[in-house]
């Protein structure tokens, strides 16, 4: 147990110390001592690579070479500078693979295009950076004279220019490591000297322990109250009081955009007020004794209360997550441990998520039409968060097919219901064509099936399954035959469409899905054309459809304690990270990358262990998890209060909070 | 049970008050409308000194509060709003006129002072209404009376509005009288069938409420307690909590002169040092494992309802220097006045917070000879930023002094009875000097910031503690001779003191060249128009920034407030005369920032802590008190014309509130003797 604690403080101490020397780095570099941005080079606005290499005229993109190729005498690409700040100092361009005796001329235009000024630069291979005079400029045009090719692999307009080489970077991290491990070195060194040699026996978790004992107390007296609510109407009211919930997320992330601020605080405390609810109901006493002196328990702690300091130094758009945390979910994780039978609260849940899927799923046939050549948007505006909600949907009837196969007495309703569910759910996943959820999706599918892998098998086992891969069969080709033809015709009559839509184009449409409009192509496409078809190109920034952009915008922002509002990112709009820690770093500064990195590894160990430890629906921790970080990669479900993945998430979390073999650690 | 049941009663009786008026604004207002009850649009009131003006048509008498009319064509202007806004109605209220009635004409002036409109009008004595031109943006309006000359009249009122005004005191009256009676009629009926259906597990909640509470902050209380108070000596827990007394009065001051209280950016780091600080008392103070204490009383209740009332306003409007406050007060506050109960003696929690508000008024002294110079023709602001802040804290201090020369008195008369007192006579003299010096200094501060409120609730002090003192050495002068000399010599002391203090802030900072002045100080003048003007021509430019002291504006203030009343408040203070301005009152301060409902628990708790004190300063056994009570009246009030509510800014605002603490440990206290007294009957002691 002790190897085991030290190794999670080395982890603890490593981690700092990379993100610290990051820290010092990015400052000794750029020689200026910014806490609020480390990397503080000035503005930078980054064209869109998609806006260049196109074929308009004489310039030709030439998709297979990946270069650009005038074929006349003259050709031009026009720029449009979307940032909201328009004046700037310089225009750097990357060119490489130059070839030819082509002219450049690079045109500066103001408003309503009119011309400002030109410059005729001699461009070489490598980096060309052209001083801008005083003034605001809306847009650039590049004019090429005489055939040439050449690759663009990046048009910036900054503010200052960049004082450092990159080939810098890697000693200078080197050597901060380096100070940094000493410096902690010779602390731990001084306080063993002081402390003496012998081994101290030191009561820990005290902090956790004084949580779960205000936890305690507040459940213990509040829940009095509910002890008028008959045992049999608990599961009910229980029920409903996530329905409440699950509807509060849904509708905080469709009103998310309007920025009303008051209406975020409304709906947090809304969905505040439903989880204590729970607890209160759902509290059994303090006759069972749970420990959370556990690390997954101290990090949940050490995350909320950084996040709190940190939203005391900066607001936040979505404020007070810490105050949530150890107000509401607190004392729900609480409640949930105090149960003799815990299970009855993931039941519970998944059953309202199931639910959630039908009323959804009906919704959907009835008003919200499937267009071809257009990826599904579903329940939402955006087709990603309808795909990594059909991703955490899976979770409630993935768990559902594991606990019905190891039933006695399997009733078809139920089967045909749960395989039902997970035939529409993949149907739907398709037509949105989403990477990332897909793997999410393929990922929980896994779980499962390592978890009925090693399982000694009843026979009743092996008649269930028998029965369930028959419905299977006739659930796919019902779904098969008739599922997109409902969804293409059937809402035509009372087509309902949301404000601010995003719709995104199938396969082959645009690299970034998230800025390109509507397509009006006819063909059907699916996940493995899209996936082929980044494969094919060989390119990052195409493979991850554009985030790699994003996360160095938001990199370039990495700060002490976070920022309000996400990173502009194209075109001056602002775009999340697209990646779970990218956006916690974001929102609490980028020390909070620690905690959040042990509770994400801990709740991955915790999860399969409770597969092992655990008799009833033990497959939700590990799935909920797995599926928050595989989603969270390439997406932002970190944010709080707006995702249903969000919240089972860190729903599971609060059961393997209990962690007896841990305790007294 | 008997005390929560009169509560109960005030409380219906004034949440009555409130639903009245709220349906009658809504009512005049001619509207449902929560945002805003009277739904006044927009509304321009002429400044009263504006109303005194002369100008060569109309010479202004200042012994008659009249206009004398000189032409035949007599012209006043008046500015109204910064920027052109076209207005639809004119209300002018004519006080005093010498004929039935004058005609005249109403002028419009655009920017740059040009005419644009000439419309006619009559004016006759009482309200006048005139309906606008609402198409012509006016910045100025000009009103010209016709053939009147050597007539006189008198406007105690100009206003413009964009909504008609439906509002006068007798329909108010009539209109709220009617529905008043209507709404206590439905909430008595409410409360019968609550009590005739409701169960028996009524005010289960709010009990189960604050018994989580206690017991979540026990937990944590004595997790921090046992490891600073219960560390420490009783002796150095006092030095301590002493010095973290001083810390935090001082940083409240400095905060208060800096700005940071004002300052949304600033502010709630401002808040979170003075919360931690509170804390660390709270913690400091720790004497044993903690125990519940009965909050379940309406001190406590109101205690809770005006903390949590603030922060649940900020779930209907978007604030930050309220929030914080109440965040706060809540979280520090109540772990303070918990642990404060919680100790074996209390009365030591209130002797340091009084020794340590001595302390930062020596200093403050000392720091005002240095730093701050008396300027003629204006009101002294001390230490702080405005004359009414430095006689709040004067008036505080007043009472420190009091409270501690009462103590001392009756110490000397036990003494003198043959009762072991713990006073020397060094001992007594050193605190006549103290006492008595302070107190002066007090009443100089006071008298020096000009403040008639202040001078009042001290003069009001005066009258409650002197009978007090008489009473009390009554029959024991003889044996008390030597407190007489002893008060004797310190009254000479102070007098000298005070005299210094006098001399020295008028002239030292100048002297040593370190006269400071805070940014957006406020700085008031007593000098009228004409005074001011003559002023003026003598030292040009002496009063540049400094504004008049016109207790005619803080009607205008008031209505202006009272105005905007709704039912979840509103973020920052209004813009009247062309500047914001503070409301002059802790009730429409209240009622305007958290909604006209938070006076349900403000009211209730001031009156409680009223209450409360007479109890405690007059009770017959153990040590009366005279602290609460006299606060609780100084600060109910500053609280009608002053603006009291300094969150976290003021030592006034925070001594005020925590003094709950004090209260609620007399209780504990009281029910301690009560249990030990039953034993002794009984033989057990």
């Amino acid at each position: 147990m002790k190897k085991h604690n030290q190794g999670l403080k080395f982890a603890i101490v490593l981690l700092i110390g990379l993100l610290f020397s990051e820290m010092v780095t990015a400052m000794y570099l750029t020689e200026s001592i910014n806490f609020n941005c480390f990397f503080d080079v000035g503005n930078l606005y980054d064209i869109y690579s998609g806006n260049y290499r196109i074929s308009r005229g004489q310039w030709f993109y030439d998709e297979g070479a990946k270069l650009i190729r005038i074929e006349g005498e003259e050709a031009n690409c026009y720029l449009a500078v979307k940032s909201k700040q328009k004046n700037w100092n310089y225009l750097c361009l990357e060119i490489q693979r130059l070839s030819g005796e082509g002219q450049w001329q690079i045109q500066f235009l103001g408003q309503d295009g009119k011309l400002l000024y030109t410059q005729e630069p001699e461009i070489v291979d490598g980096r060309n950076i052209l001083p801008m005079q005083e003034g605001e400029v809306y847009a650039i045009n590049i004019v090429v004279r005489a055939p040439s090719s050449f690759s663009i692999t990046g048009i910036q307009l900054r503010e200052k220019l960049q004082n450092f080489e990159w080939s810098q970077v890697p000693w200078t991290y080197i050597r901060v490591l380096m100070s940094y491990f000493m410096m902690v070195f010779l602390i731990y060194a001084m306080v063993r000297y002081y402390r003496g040699t012998e081994y101290s026996v030191r009561r820990k978790w005290l902090w956790i322990e004084a949580l779960q004992g205000f936890y305690i107390q507040i459940l213990e007296h509040l829940g009095e109250v509910f002890q008028a609510v008959p045992a049999k109407g608990k599961p009910g009211l229980r029920k409903f009081l996530f329905l409440a919930s699950m509807l509060n997320v849904y509708f905080t992330l469709k009103w998310w955009g309007s920025g009303d601020i008051l209406l975020r605080r409304r709906q947090v405390m809304v969905l505040a007020v439903c989880l204590i609810l729970i607890a209160l109901l759902s509290w059994e006493g303090k006759k069972k004794r749970v420990s959370w002196g556990n690390p997954l328990a101290s990090a949940w702690g050490a995350l909320w209360l950084m996040a709190m300091a940190s939203t005391f130094v900066v607001e936040k758009g979505a404020g007070n997550a810490g105050i949530f945390m150890f107000l509401a979910m607190g004392p729900f994780y609480m409640a949930w441990n105090s149960m003799k039978r815990p299970e009855f609260l993931i039941r519970d849940f998944l059953t309202v998520m199931r639910w959630f899927y039908w009323a959804g799923s009906v919704f959907c046939i009835f008003f919200r039409a499937y267009m071809p050549g257009i990826r599904y948007t579903g329940l939402f505006t955006n087709t990603n968060y309808f795909s990594g909600y059909l991703a955490t949907m899976n979770i409630a009837f993935l768990v559902c097919l594991d606990e019905n196969l190891g039933k006695k007495k399997l009733k078809n309703r139920e089967l045909v219901e749960n395989v039902l569910g997970l035939v529409t759910i993949w149907g739907f996943l398709q037509m949105t064509e989403s990477l990332t959820s897909t793997a999410a999706y393929i990922m929980e599918w896994i779980v499962f099936l390592w978890k009925q892998f090693p399982n000694e098998k009843r026979a009743v086992y092996w008649r269930n399954l028998k029965k369930v891969l028959a419905v299977s069969f006739c659930c796919v080709v019902i779904v098969g035959l008739f599922g997109r033809w409902c969804l293409t015709n059937v809402p035509k009559m009372w087509e309902l469409k949301f404000e601010n839509e995003e719709y995104q184009p199938m396969t082959g449409q645009g690299s970034l899905s998230l800025v390109v409009e509507a397509s009006e192509q006819q063909n059907d496409t699916n996940i493995s054309d899209r996936l082929l078809q980044k494969l094919s190109t060989g390119e990052w920034d195409t493979l991850f459809t554009g985030r790699v952009e994003v996360w160095k915008a938001f990199i370039r922002n990495w700060n002490l304690f976070g920022h309000y509002s996400n990173q502009e990112v194209f075109d001056g709009r602002y775009m999340h990270a697209h990646n779970i820690i990218l956006q916690m770093m974001n929102d609490y500064g980028i020390f909070i990358a620690v905690p959040y990195v042990v509770m994400l590894y801990y709740s991955v160990k915790y999860g399969i262990k409770a597969i092992f430890h655990r008799e009833r629906m033990n497959l939700f921790f590990l799935l909920a998890t797995v599926n928050y970080i595989v989603q969270g990669l390439a997406e932002n479900i970190a944010t709080p209060y707006a995702l249903i993945s969000w919240l089972a998430y860190y729903i599971a979390l609060g059961g393997l909070f209990p962690q007896p073999e841990e305790a007294g650690m | 049970m008997k005390e929560n049941r009169k509560w109960h009663i005030v409380l219906l009786f004034l949440a009555g008050m409130l639903i009245s008026v709220m349906i009658v604004f809504m009512r005049l207002g001619g509207g449902v409308n929560f945002e805003e009850f009277m739904s006044a649009g927009q509304v321009y009131d002429v400044k009263p000194s504006e109303l005194k003006k002369s100008t060569p048509g109309w010479l202004y008498d200042s012994q008659n509060g009249v206009h004398q009319l000189l032409r035949k064509k007599s012209r006043i202007k008046y500015n109204l709003d910064e920027k052109p806004l076209a207005w639809n109605y004119l209300y002018i209220t004519v006080e005093q006129l010498s004929t039935e009635s004058v005609q005249g004409l109403l002028r419009y002036y655009g920017g740059r002072n040009k005419k644009i409109l000439d419309q006619p009008i009559t004016l006759t004595p009482g309200r006048n209404t005139i309906e606008m031109d609402g198409a012509v943006p006016v910045r100025k309006i000009g009103i010209v009376i016709l053939d009147a000359k050597e007539e006189f009249i008198s406007i105690s009122q100009v206003q413009v509005r964009t909504t008609p005004s439906w509002f006068t005191v007798p329909h108010f009256l009539e209109m709220f009288a009617v529905v008043y009676a209507v709404v206590m009629i439905v909430l008595i009926a409410l409360l019968f069938f609550r009590r005739k259906f409701g169960g028996r597990r009524r005010g289960r909640i709010a009990a189960v409420l604050f018994l989580s509470i206690q017991e979540g902050m026990k937990v944590f209380g004595d997790f921090l307690g046992s490891r600073m108070g219960g560390r420490l000596y009783a002796h150095q827990r006092e030095s301590v909590r002493r010095f973290l007394f001083c810390l935090l009065f001082v940083w409240v001051m400095v905060g208060n002169a800096a700005g940071w209280v004002r300052n949304p950016e600033i502010c709630r780091y401002h808040v979170l040092v003075s919360a931690l600080l509170l804390l660390f008392i709270s913690f400091v103070s720790w004497e044993r494992p903690l125990q519940n204490q009965f909050w379940n009383g309406p001190l406590m209740k109101s205690w809770f309802g005006i903390w949590l009332g603030v922060i649940l306003c900020d779930l209907f409007v978007d604030r930050e220097l309220e929030s914080a406050a109440g965040y706060g007060m809540l979280i520090s506050g109540t772990v303070f006045v918990y642990c404060w109960q919680n100790m074996d003696k209390p009365i030591r929690m209130l002797r340091n917070m009084m020794e340590a508000l001595e302390y930062t008024f020596f200093l403050g002294i000392v720091y005002c000879i240095v730093f701050r110079t008396k300027l003629p023709a204006i009101e002294y602001n001390g230490m702080f930023r405005s004359p009414e802040e430095l006689a709040m804290y004067g008036v505080l201090m007043a009472v420190v002094f009091l409270t501690e020369m009462d103590w001392l008195i009756r110490a000397c008369v036990a003494a003198a009875s043959d009762k072991a007192s713990g006073y020397s006579k060094g001992k007594v003299l050193a605190s006549c000097i103290k006492n008595i010096t302070g107190g002066a200094l007090a009443l100089f501060l006071i008298l020096r910031s000009g403040h008639a409120l202040g001078i009042v609730v001290f003069i009001l002090l005066g009258i409650f503690y002197v009978p007090k003192m008489i009473i009390r050495i009554y029959g024991m002068a003889k044996r008390c001779r030597v407190l007489f000399m002893h008060l004797t010599v310190a009254a000479i002391l102070a007098y000298m003191c005070v005299f210094f203090v006098f001399i020295s802030t008028k002239y030292v900072p100048e002297i040593l060249g370190m006269d400071m002045e805070y940014e957006n100080e406020t700085l008031l003048t007593w000098l009228g128009n004409e005074e001011r003007k003559l002023y003026l021509m003598e030292y040009p430019g002496s009063l540049d920034g400094v504004l008049d002291k016109d207790a005619a504006k803080l009607p205008v203030i008031w209505r202006n407030y009272a105005r905007r009343m709704n039912l979840f408040g509103h973020s920052g203070n209004l813009r009247i005369f062309h500047r914001e301005v503070l409301p002059y009152n802790g009730y429409l301060d209240m009622a305007y920032h958290h909604g006209i409902f938070i006076l349900l628990p403000y009211i209730s708790f001031q009156v409680i802590m009223i209450g409360q004190g007479v109890k405690y300063a007059y009770r017959k056994k153990g040590r009366g008190n005279i602290y609460p009570l006299f606060l609780g009246i100084a600060w109910l009030c500053f609280s009608f014309g002053s603006n009291v509510e300094i969150s976290w800014g003021h030592p006034l605002w925070l001594c005020y509130y925590l003094s709950v603490g004090c209260l609620g440990s007399l209780t504990v206290q009281s029910s301690r003797d009560a249990v030990k007294e039953n034993l002794r009957k009984e033989g057990y002691m």
